[in-house]
């Protein structure tokens, strides 16, 4: 699934491209979680196509998506994002967008619609 | 090629920097992908654990000619009083703030371990010292 439909399900909107070549990647799957450490329990042989999902608005997003190299980071809950995150996000190469919904209703949205079904 | 990082203490603001800088390093010398990912997954838990757990420490990491990769970690304590313990995933002494970061869901020397191909750890109250090989 390209990210411009992920968008359009969760009614999401880009915070921070860091490279334009995100919205060609085909999403597999994605990964829903505060908690970085279960990320890099559950995601060790991810690749850019496994979308994280969180709730977590701090450097460690980044951090951890860079160490599964992600590409991309959906914020929930419409968490505010200020330049600093910003920053983060461009220091780890890591697209990060937004969407109010909360992380149960965006992971139902787009499991229903087919990510990682 | 050998390099050595200070991590302080509760410098949630700067965690995963050091890792992050390794893992460039290795990339640049062409390390295996594969290898790579277990390597930075395994960096980044121990360097978190250094500033949630520790008194603060060193990361050292050393590549050898054959391309056999040295994670070290070292700290001032106060030391891990139970590691059979520690070493059980799910078991968590996290504070609150470690939590709120993200961490703590006690998995982090589990993961650590099965990401090496050695994994050595040894500890008294006066520090924690840990040494993975990756090849």
């Amino acid at each position: 699934m390209k990210l411009k439909e992920i968008l359009e399900i969760v009614n999401g909107k880009e915070v921070y491209v860091d490279n334009e070549g995100v919205y060609d990647i085909d999403f597999k799957s994605a990964f829903g979680s505060d908690l970085m450490s279960d990320a890099l329990c559950h995601l060790r042989d991810a690749d850019e196509t496994e979308l994280l999902i969180t709730g977590l608005a701090n450097m460690q997003i980044f951090h951890t998506a860079s160490t599964l190299d992600l590409a991309a980071v959906l914020l929930v809950r419409g968490k505010n994002v200020d330049e600093h995150m910003i920053k983060g996000a461009k220091m780890s190469n890591i697209s990060l967008f937004i969407t109010n919904y909360t992380m149960y209703e965006t992971c139902g949205r787009l499991y229903e619609k087919g990510l990682g079904k | 090629m050998k390099k050595t990082y200070t991590i302080l203490k509760d410098n949630y603001e700067d965690a995963g920097q050091a890792s992050r800088d390794i893992k460039m390093t290795l990339k640049m010398l062409g390390i295996n992908p594969k290898v790579l990912k277990r390597i930075s997954i395994a960096c980044y838990e121990a360097e978190i654990n250094l500033v949630i757990h520790s008194n603060g420490g060193t990361i050292t990491f050393e590549v050898n000619d054959d391309g056999k990769v040295k994670l070290a970690f070292d700290d001032t304590g106060p030391g891990i009083e139970n590691i059979e313990l520690a070493l059980k995933p799910g078991y968590s002494t996290a504070s609150k703030k470690a939590r709120e970061f993200g961490f703590g869901a006690g998995m982090g020397l589990d993961n650590m371990k099965s990401c090496a191909s050695t994994f050595d750890i040894q500890s008294s109250k006066d520090g924690t010292h840990l040494r993975m090989t990756f090849e």
